[in-house]
């Protein structure tokens, strides 16, 4: 078996692309794939460091995880249709009537 | 082999199921109810919070504090002054809906059920003593809130605020949640309670991993609470949310996310009292400078309310920073301070609100300051007096509530040991006096634009959440020895 490292470093990995995918891609589409690979990676962590201690709980926190992330899908994806279908785009450059 | 489950606790969650109950019945109840008769829905919203804050009441005097579900639930006077708090807030900010949903055309449909879910997420983050009770409870909340904050369908701003609050929002759900995984490798736990033993004279508190995940969970919930320099969603999101929404949002949020934050960094990582109080000392400074400075420039009242908003969670913070439990009197007079700053937030801002959304028209929100604040005093005096009030006590003039909030904590800072935290609020206060004033002066000295047309009308439910906001922020700033003695009551932060 690969040593627990490998893991943390490939979850390691995982996270800072989808950081960096959410911070430069402007269709939030992708920025919300993005927030996916951030929670996937953090399963992965849990998982393998549970494994590394032999403990259960860090694989039950994944399934609560991934039901958080497919709670979070129905509603990011019903947000995103809404504003397709008064807009017919979704880029995020284009939805600016409010200046930060 | 046989397995005991662990014992069902379901009275240490009353308040909880009470409000996630009544949700579930409104959402049903919608269904039958025709559309003419839908604000009834809203009473019984309103009805389900009070009965929660009744059961808040009776585990107050009951066997508390406890530890309920495998020591996922902690129950203790904390979570229930809270609990309280965000209830009042739910309760006046559902008084306040009725009939602005009705005026702005919005719908009810989803709405009172919605928000009861949010109290229910509010409620659960307020007794979380797990980090995985802690952001179930957070996207509870937050799922219900970006739904709301987009609620107002047709309007452009409206679905703006919600694609940048979900956006923002899941962003900083991924820091918990990968930081959360960060402390679960470090420990082996994800318990509140577990981890304060497992970090208690151990090797583990200069362990890199450990830190890294404390420093990511602190960036998520430095975005939950808007904190500078993790606030740039905050001004479009409330400014875009329907009104009544917004003022849901800025008090109930907050309330229940600074309790889970201080439930977290005093109830289980003292030993990294160090670290933390570091960081949020950074961050306190940051936020009280940036909140208050950016608001002088704002001409629409939402926008700067919600960078209002952005320093007072500065001030609350700087009473979080000052929470050492190695020095037990500090530790009370700073946690204490805390709890009251929140009640007197939570009045203040939601009367400040509460007299926006009386001044709105169905096609005009009317929020420009100068425009539509000008002259105020003239056409509509008791909405003017009120709103008066509610700035300064934002503002922290003597004899409010907001003065009181601001002493305690600044006090707490100072006993500490934390002079320049101090001393940048005091400064920062009398630099956010600039806005909070402005407001007063333009109502009271302006012109008024709409001088020839009717005053508005103001709603009874929305003339009672006046009256108990304005009564309590003058209550509460003259005689604060009430919600004072409550708040020091409840510092029992479960630790058995």
């Amino acid at each position: 078996m690969a040593p627990l490292a490998y893991y943390f470093i490939l979850s390691a990995i995982l996270f800072t692309t989808g950081v960096i995918g959410v911070l430069i891609r402007k269709n939030p589409l992708i920025m919300f794939m993005s927030i996916e690979l951030m929670l996937n990676s953090a399963n992965l962590s849990f998982a393998s460091f549970a494994r590394y201690r032999n403990g259960l709980d860090g694989q039950v926190i994944a399934f609560f995880i991934m039901t958080v992330a497919a709670a979070e899908v129905v509603v990011g994806l019903a947000i995103i249709v809404s504003i397709f279908r008064t807009r017919a785009s979704v880029d995020v450059d284009d939805v600016n009537t409010l200046k930060g | 082999m046989e397995i005991a489950p662990p014992p069902f606790d379901l009275g240490a969650i009353a308040p909880f199921l009470i409000v996630a109950v009544g949700a579930m019945i409104a959402l049903l109840a919608d269904l039958f109810i025709p559309p003419a008769r839908r604000p009834a829905l809203g009473y019984f919203a309103l009805g389900t919070t009070l009965v929660a804050i009744g059961a808040c009441v009776w585990l107050w005097g009951g066997a508390v504090p406890r530890l309920a579900f495998a020591n996922m639930i902690a129950v203790d006077r904390f979570g229930l002054f809270v609990t309280i708090v965000t209830l009042i807030g739910a309760a006046l900010s559902i008084l306040l809906s009725v009939d602005f949903l009705q005026e702005q055309r919005l719908g009810y449909g989803e709405y009172f059920p919605l928000m009861l879910f949010t109290v229910s997420g509010m409620i659960l983050l307020a007794f979380a003593n797990d980090l995985i009770t802690f952001f179930i409870a957070l996207e509870i909340l937050s799922l219900g809130l970006y739904i709301l904050a987009g609620s107002a369908r047709g309007r452009a701003v409206s679905q703006e605020s919600a694609i940048k609050y979900f956006l923002l929002g899941s962003f900083s759900f991924g820091f918990l949640v990968y930081g959360t995984s960060l402390i679960y490798g470090a420990t082996g736990t994800t318990n509140f309670t577990a981890l304060r033993v497992a970090l208690e004279g151990s090797g583990l508190t200069d362990n890199p991993l450990l830190l890294a995940g404390l420093a990511l969970v602190l960036v998520g919930f430095a975005f939950k609470l808007a904190l500078a320099p993790f606030h740039m969603w905050t001004p479009d999101v409330y400014s875009g949310a329907p009104t009544a929404v917004t003022a849901f949002m800025s008090v109930g949020t907050k309330v229940a996310t600074f309790a889970a934050l201080l439930r977290l960094v005093t109830g289980a990582l003292p030993a990294l009292y160090a670290d933390w109080s570091n960081a949020l000392f950074a961050l306190a400074i940051v936020t009280m400078i940036l909140g208050n400075l950016a608001a002088i420039t704002q001409r629409n009242i939402k926008r700067m309310l919600a960078y209002s908003s952005i320093g007072q969670a500065g001030y609350v913070l700087v009473a979080v920073v000052a929470s050492d439990t190695t020095q037990p009197g500090v530790n009370d007079a700073a946690q204490s301070s805390v709890l009251f700053y929140l009640l007197a937030y939570t009045f203040m801002n939601l009367g400040a609100f509460a007299v926006v959304v009386a001044l709105a028209r169905p096609d005009d929100e009317r929020l420009d300051l100068d425009r539509d604040y000008a002259g105020l005093a003239r056409r509509q005096p008791l909405l003017a007096a009120a709103m008066a009030v509610f700035m300064l006590s934002l503002g922290g003039i003597p004899l409010t509530a907001g003065f009181m909030g601001k002493l305690l904590v600044f006090r707490a800072a100072i006993e500490a040991g934390y002079w320049p935290l101090a001393v940048v609020g005091v400064l920062t206060s009398a630099v956010a006096l600039a806005f909070y004033l402005r407001v007063v002066v333009r109502m009271y000295a302006g012109e008024s634009r709409h001088a020839e047309e009717r005053p508005a009308r103001v709603p009874v439910p929305l003339a009672v959440v006046l009256a108990v906001c304005l009564v309590a922020t003058i209550q509460f700033g003259i005689l604060p020895a009430i919600p004072l003695d409550a708040a020091r009551g409840a510092l029992t932060i479960t630790a058995p």
